[in-house]
């Protein structure tokens, strides 16, 4: 109806929209009054370094200039041009594995820690005997700070550590111990942790969603002879959409910009994760302090973001009519 | 007149710090608020010298890393009679990790706010001098006893290479050597005196005591650490100039570690590795983990510096390892001659005037202090770390240890004085790591051409930086 | 009767992958406080056994001197304490503003809320460091190495998902509580104030030990922005027991200990509000 009359009254339509929105400024005071504060501070610590941070990789920052810091010279899209174009420039260099390795890692824990997160949830969500005790202990990894662990499972980890102890002596699935912090493995020494620590809070979130599905409507099913699995796939999933999509979005955020573990676990800050064990995070902060390319680092930052934003947009695509049912 | 100044303002402090005890909103004293921060300040006790030659109550703010068992409270140990000696002086510490302290100075050195007194990691030095984070102290040096006072290797490290101007004092040396077990030399038939005298004696000596069989264990010859480790450019270059190569040219334009000479010493020391010399286990460990399997009996000889030997000789109970065979039947050598002669690592780390200081006087003072002879003794002492002052390293009162290391301080090099060298050696970490993956077999065919392969990325990633 | 015994059969088997989970997903906590027992050279040389003829309590003693671990323990919860208080405040009242009022402007302030959480914290650092050097050198009042600049820092990462947890809880009690309270006379703030913030409470909770745990876990800011252990957190203190000339960790192992436990207890007690919190405000995501 909007449409309609807009084409046909255009001026007068667009004088009662300007009404019409300030009537419903005013009638929002109480809303605003209550933003307030958020606002002030998320234009503090957000925006204002944000923009400091988008102007700063437009400049030449290194240890020479980093004294003058916004007054750096300034290079226009250099830094741009050298991280897309240029392949011997050295942040470059060290983002390669870095992009490689943040990919398979975000998609193995994001699909993870849902998986893990809902078949707990699931588990949990039946009666038996002891039930309020194991839910208590399946969320306890959460509470275990990211830095406690990185260097934790470093320790278990190791070639002579109790993982191995496990896989080979135990359970005979290698003929040799295998090196978990060496070589392409490091991926899994690091996906696994994280996966650790995750899904227990996603397992909340699920369990409180499995707890508002009605039983009646799988007994209902059931009777019509639905199995178990069919269950599953037409009504669980369906139902808990919302908060998949969500959780998703989040977790993906989450996991791109995964930092502490990894960095905990190999080196305390100091050292190489290893070409399959280099995230993003790990890699932009050692080419923004190790290389002092500030410069080219808040580049690389400003694509990722960008890159990103591309992915949210995907996602709201695909999960809009979810999204917007509530 | 002084005096009496002196006495009322600690007697004021001392009232202070009553009030603040019960409850009252005491601003004039910190001591008493900030709880836990140890800080030591003789100023409350009884002012009795007054030859501090300026008796403004001054408070310092000292970075220091972890370089000793219990470091805040080590240091204030160390510097406890000069506070007695200068009762308006406090110093406060604070205790940067080496992964982090980095980043830190790095923004400190930027925006000037920062400590007083900074210690700097020896190849530090240069780049945050060049970002004007450390002040001069080029005409101060001559209070210290100038450049002949201490060991030329770590004083070259105090200016930037190819300028004249100091921007540091050494405080202490940090130099590698061999440890090995006597022990399971002498039952594997190895003439100690022989074999630490080049290439091919060490590596037969390896080959000898290899799989010994001790307390019922076999004994791997060597440990070493592998890429997940903070040493690991430290531990390659000395058999790069063993080998006669070297990091940079003579001008320090141009790379150099990746020609044939140092790629001779790359594969001779990962080369003990691929040739089962070593447990391939300790390839992922760091060094802490190598020392440590060096303690339990799992390796014969490993490389590393001082502070090990004083660990032996620390009660288990606080972390040492005095229990352990290992700490009775060791004994230290000097590392190996290569084709290019004898070379080993020196670092260490160097005390700076913080460019940001509002006391630059007094912290100077406290690195006079701390660089003479009584403090340098003093703190190598608790940190089994080597003094830097020459009289003290050539001193007749170490033990043969630190005789040992001594003498390898000798032969011991540096990196290139340049302000890039940060980056460079965050480079050479990333780039050393992967040569680590190839040796472990995790990452291609161990071969001359694929660590030279790596190697040369290595160069050229370092040359983009030293020419940027 | 035989499909009643294959019922009891399967949810037998069920429940026991399930206690296998649990005793898998607990496991590695147990690892912890079994390897803190240990002397550091055992940790050094790898534990495989599960037996301990001689546990050093002695680490759960000499942790507290050989680091100053009070000090970074009590700073960590003034901070993390704090920061809750505040960010839970504002996500409360923002949460409460988008999820009951459709004023302009809502839809784009939701979407900054998501954007934020896009920043790589890294490109953050800087300008925030030499933002607060520029706020003390031109008001003269101090941020870096300060309670509240870290508090003023971590209220500002935490509140955008806060108010999201939030506002997805306020969307789950029924409107008709406030609308019927205004025909009773209370004014917006009023019926806010006295019938839905005691029904939130759980929600409250919720958001609180998220934000809680969130800011306890933070690394990176926490070691530029502070730069003496008058505020210095654990992240930043704990690092101190691994040196490059001297290891403990023995002394490590018993600090992570000691820095889990006191965020299980505070779990344990609000666990109960936390799930039911969870439960009210997940399903509308």
């Amino acid at each position: 109806m909007g449409l309609h009359t807009e084409k046909n009254l255009p001026v007068k339509a667009a004088a009662s929209k300007r009404a019409v929105w300030r009537k419903r400024v005013r009638d929002n005071k109480f809303a605003y009054m209550l933003m307030v504060p958020t606002i002030i501070f998320m234009l503090l610590v957000h925006l204002l370094p944000m923009i400091q941070g988008f102007w700063m990789s437009f400049l030449k920052l290194n240890q020479f200039t980093l004294g003058k810091y916004l007054k750096a010279p300034f290079v226009g899209i250099d830094n741009y041009v050298g991280l897309l174009f240029n392949s011997d420039n050295p942040v470059r260099q060290g983002l390669n594995f870095a992009i490689r390795n943040t990919a398979i890692y975000a998609v193995i824990v994001t699909i993870g820690v849902m998986v893990m997160g809902l078949m707990m949830a699931m588990l949990l969500n039946r009666d038996f005997p002891g039930r309020s005790i194991a839910r208590t202990a399946m969320l306890l990894p959460w509470v275990v700070p990211s830095y406690v662990v990185g260097v934790l499972w470093g320790f278990m980890w190791q070639q002579n550590g109790i993982i191995n102890y496990f896989l080979v002596d135990v359970l005979h699935l290698y003929a040799e111990k295998p090196f978990w912090l060496l070589g392409p493995n490091t991926i899994w020494a690091i996906i696994i942790p994280t996966i650790w620590r995750g899904w227990p809070f996603l397992m909340v979130i699920f369990l409180a969603g499995l707890q508002t599905i009605p039983e009646d409507i799988y007994e209902a099913a059931t009777i019509d002879g639905a199995g178990k699995f069919r269950q599953f796939w037409n009504m669980t999933l369906p139902m808990l959409k919302p908060v998949i999509a969500v959780q998703l979005l989040f977790q993906i955020i989450n996991n791109v910009y995964s930092y502490n573990i990894v960095s905990t676990m190999f080196g305390n800050g100091a050292g190489y994760p290893g070409e399959w064990g280099d995230l993003l995070m790990t890699a932009l902060t050692r080419q923004s302090f190790g290389y002092w390319s500030f410069g080219s680092g808040s580049a690389a930052s400003i694509m990722l973001m960008f890159a990103m934003l591309m992915i949210v947009g995907v996602w709201y695509r695909a999960f809009r009519t979810e999204l917007n049912t509530q | 007149m002084k005096k009496t100044a002196v006495s009322i303002s600690a007697l004021l402090m001392a009232f202070s710090v009553v009030v603040s005890g019960c409850g009252g909103n005491s601003n004039s004293t910190n001591a008493a608020n900030n709880g836990g921060v140890k800080e030591e300040s003789s100023a409350t006790t009884a002012p009795a010298t007054s030859k501090a030659p300026s008796m403004e109550p001054v408070t310092l703010n000292a970075w220091v890393m972890p370089n000793s068992p219990k470091p805040d409270a080590d240091f204030l140990k160390t510097i406890d009679p000069y506070l007695k000696e200068h009762p308006n002086v406090s110093v406060k510490v604070t205790v940067l990790d080496w992964g982090s302290a980095w980043t830190k100075i790095t923004t400190a050195a930027t925006s000037g706010e920062g400590p007083d007194l900074l210690q700097l990691g020896s190849t530090w030095v240069p780049a945050i001098a060049s970002m004007g984070g450390i002040d001069k102290v080029t005409d101060k040096v001559a209070d210290v006893g100038g450049a002949e006072a201490f060991l030329p290797a770590i004083w070259k490290t105090t200016s930037i290479a190819g300028d004249s101007e100091v921007y540091g004092v050494p405080w202490f040396v940090d130099a590698r050597a061999i440890y090995y077990r006597t022990d399971v030399f002498k039952q594997a038939g190895v003439d100690t005196a022989t074999a630490f005298k080049d290439w091919d004696s060490f590596k037969s000596a390896l080959q000898a005591v290899n799989g010994q069989t001790v307390d019922g264990k076999k004994i791997a010859a060597l440990g070493l650490p592998g890429k997940n480790d903070w040493n690991v450019v430290h531990n390659i270059f000395p058999w790069i100039w063993a080998a006669g190569g070297d990091v940079l040219s003579e001008d320090n334009k141009n790379v150099t570690f990746n020609e044939d000479k140092g790629l001779d010493g790359v594969m001779y020391y990962t080369g003990l590795a691929a040739e089962g010399l070593v447990d391939k286990a300790s390839l992922e460990k760091n060094s802490s983990q190598i020392e440590g399997d060096f303690g339990d009996g799992k390796s014969a000889v490993i490389i590393s510096g001082p502070w090990l030997a004083k660990n032996f000789a620390t009660p288990k109970a606080n972390g040492g390892m005095d229990d352990k065979k290992a700490a009775k039947n060791f004994a230290v050598a000097p590392l190996p001659a290569g084709p290019g002669g004898q070379a080993t690592f020196v670092g260490g780390s160097e005390l700076t005037v913080f460019s940001g200081s509002k006391n630059k006087e007094a912290t100077w003072e406290l690195i006079k202090y701390l660089t003479a002879d009584e403090a340098q003794k003093a703190y190598a002492a608790v940190s089994g770390q080597l003094p830097a002052r020459l009289s003290l390293l050539e001193s007749p009162d170490l033990d043969a240890n630190m005789k040992a290391f001594s003498e390898a301080t000798k032969y011991g090099r540096t990196y290139p004085a340049i302000p890039q060298w940060g980056p460079t050696e965050t480079a050479l970490q990333k780039h050393f790591a992967n040569v680590w993956d190839i040796v472990a077999g995790v990452k291609g065919k161990y071969s001359r051409e694929s660590v030279k392969e790596e190697l040369d990325s290595a160069a050229a990633e370092v040359k983009a930086i030293i020419n940027q | 009767m035989s499909t009643h015994r294959k019922r009891s059969v399967s949810s037998f088997l069920l429940t026991s992958v399930t206690w296998l989970i649990v005793l898998l997903t607990i496991f590695p906590i147990l690892w912890m406080v079994f390897t803190s027992l240990h002397s550091n050279d055992q940790i050094l040389n790898g534990i495989t056994t599960f037996s301990l003829p001689k546990p050093q309590w002695v680490n759960y003693i000499n942790m507290w001197d050989t680091v100053n671990f009070a000090v970074y323990f009590r700073n960590s919860l003034l901070i993390c304490g704090a920061t809750t208080l505040l960010a839970g405040t504002f996500a409360v009242l923002a949460g409460y503003a988008l999820a009951r009022f459709d004023f302009p402007g809502s839809k784009l302030f939701s979407m900054s809320i998501i954007s934020t959480q896009l920043i790589p914290g890294i490109m953050f650092l800087f300008p925030i460091y030499l933002m607060f050097l520029w706020i003390k050198n031109t008001f003269g009042l101090p941020m870096i190495n300060t309670y509240w600049g870290m508090i003023l820092v971590y209220t500002a990462f935490y509140t955008p998902i806060s108010i999201w947890i939030m506002r997805s809880f306020f969307v789950s009690i029924p409107r008709d509580l406030e609308e019927s309270a205004t025909i009773d006379g209370c004014t917006k703030f009023q019926a806010f104030y006295k019938i839905i913030l005691p029904l939130s409470l759980p929600g409250i909770i919720a958001t609180g030990i998220f934000i809680f745990l969130t800011a306890w876990d933070e690394l990176l800011f926490a070691w530029v922005l502070t730069t003496s252990s008058d505020v210095q957190t654990i992240p930043v203190g704990i690092r101190l027991f691994v040196g490059q000339y001297n290891t403990r960790y023995d002394l490590l192992m018993a600090a992570s200990t000691v820095v889990t436990v006191p965020v299980m207890v505070i779990f344990f007690m609000t666990q109960k509000y936390f799930i039911s919190g969870m439960t009210a405000g997940a399903v509308k995501g």
